[in-house]
């Protein structure tokens, strides 16, 4: 078996490195379209005006409370029908089909990451901002020049683990046919005939692509603790 | 940080950017949709450099059939129980997947074009144990989700009926002693025999009565599928259908021979 998963990677390296980038690339945007629309959606949730909190509410409620499968074919089937998506191929990509996969999954990771960033502001004292306010300076100054730059060193480690997640969550994706890792994976097992192999080799690829990101995560996130001490 | 910035914001611009854009080659396009796990309907190949390439008859009639209604074929491949779906919402102008002419289905099919039976396929090891569709009854019996294969299944196996979402995953099931037997289309079910020792033809066919296989068309678009049916009457007639399928028998042969 060990022999017949190494064979298989070898021999359809180019093919699951392709998978692999679609993957990645597919992940990181996702992440960081996500953390976009997360912070607006966190600075929403501690709005001051009920009806803007209450939307970031519940925008975030049905998210977290849904499959990012489901959530997935409502904006394919759903978004389609209401946006013409350029019909042109970037990189062996369809956009028909990658955009609306790209829009779920930086709707689905911008909820996660909100709760994360509204948790990261919260997580600074009190007092912290009642010192900023007496010192003069108004709600957004305070924020800006007290608040984020503390909030921000627990913020930034937990997007990195999101994207973690991303990684392995995007292993859905193959079911709108785009040709990430377990699109590949499939692909292969068709081909070869040998099925479980195939889900070794894309275990070894994911494995490895989490490590990596984990260690750099790490090594970013001794960086912003020094930056500071 | 500005950097991040901006870069965000150019891929906001090129996102707004494209989804207004385009939009009006659509009407000449002839857009297929299709599930590749499926030998000898559709299948994948990898060329030299490692790209895919959609095989297999039913991709062959699809070429045909652009060809003949002067447009260009476009064909996107998905997850099999996901196609009649994206159909019902146009993402494709027809589905070509060795789709089973059901009525049950609500689109809109055409002429039958390929026939075929239904059948079960066993592991070695139970040879002698089902030999009648009856002897089903009871056993782990599966068929892909959202196929037909998979209602034959709940009919003839009863509660101990099995829908898996992959062909392959099946195959595996079935080798590992998950499962008792698959019901597949007898062309699909050849070509996982002939390169699997260990797996073999119940002897017996599964009564179903709507035993062919037919595009579908989005309920209402009557004037594509009437030109299709044309276009298909004569495929049938110049025996070029049949050659079809024999070349990809031939070529799913070749491949596993490899």
């Amino acid at each position: 078996m060990i022999v017949k998963v190494f064979d298989m990677l070898i021999d359809y390296a180019p093919y699951f490195w392709k998978g692999t980038k679609v993957t990645v690339l597919l992940s990181l945007n996702a992440v960081i379209l996500g953390a976009a629309l997360a912070a607006a959606l966190a600075f929403m949730k501690m709005s001051k005006y009920k009806v803007v909190s209450k939307v970031a509410a519940v925008y975030i409620d049905v998210i977290r409370g849904t499959p990012l499968i489901v959530q997935l074919w409502i904006v394919y089937l759903q978004l389609s029908k209401l946006i013409a998506f350029p019909d042109v191929i970037i990189g062996g990509v369809d956009m028909t089909r990658y955009l609306p996969c790209l829009i779920a999954l930086t709707m689905n990771s911008g909820a996660y990451v909100a709760e994360i960033i509204r948790g990261g502001i919260q997580s600074v004292e009190k007092g912290q901002t009642e010192a900023a306010r007496s010192l003069g300076m108004n709600h957004w100054m305070s924020m800006r020049l007290v608040i984020l730059p503390q909030a921000i060193r627990t913020i930034l480690p937990a997007i990195g683990n999101e994207l973690v997640t991303m990684i392995k969550e995007t292993a859905i994706i193959q079911y709108l046919g785009i040709a990430d890792i377990m699109y590949a994976r499939n692909t292969v097992a068709t081909i070869t005939y040998s099925i479980l192999p195939s889900y070794y080799v894309a275990a070894i690829i994911y494995l490895l692509l989490n490590i990596v990101s984990t260690r750099g995560i790490r090594v970013w996130e001794r960086k912003l603790q020094k930056a500071y001490n | 940080m500005k950097k991040g910035l901006i870069l965000l914001l150019a891929m906001a611009l090129m996102l707004s950017g494209v989804a207004c854009g385009s939009g009006d080659a659509k009407a000449e396009t002839f857009h297929v949709g299709t599930s590749a796990d499926y030998p000898p309907y559709e299948f994948i190949q990898l060329d030299d450099s490692g790209n895919e390439v959609l095989v297999g008859a039913d991709i062959e009639l699809a070429k045909i059939l652009a060809e003949k209604l002067g447009k260009e074929l476009k064909i996107t491949n998905m997850s099999f129980d996901g196609l009649l779906g994206s159909l019902a919402e146009g993402q494709f102008d027809c589905v070509i997947a060795g789709l089973t002419n059901d009525p049950e289905r609500e689109v809109l099919f055409s002429d039958n074009y390929f026939a075929r039976n239904q059948v079960c396929i066993i592991h070695s090891d139970s040879a002698g144990t089902i030999e009648t569709v009856d002897d089903m009854a009871g056993l782990k019996i599966a068929g892909q989700t959202g196929t037909v294969q998979e209602t034959l299944a709940k009919e003839y196996a009863g509660e101990s009926a099995i829908a898996v979402q992959n062909f392959n995953d099946m195959i595996m099931m079935l080798q590992g002693g998950q499962l008792d037997g698959i019901v597949s289309d007898s062309d699909v079910a050849e070509g996982f025999v002939a390169t699997n020792a260990d797996l073999m033809l119940a002897p017996f066919t599964i009564p179903y009565e709507n035993d062919a296989v037919a595009i579908a068309f989005q309920l209402g678009n009557q004037e594509l599928c009437d030109q299709v049916n044309a276009i298909l009457a004569e495929l049938k007639e110049d025996g070029t259908i049949e050659q079809l399928m024999a070349d990809a028998k031939a070529l799913q042969e070749e491949l596993a021979a490899e």
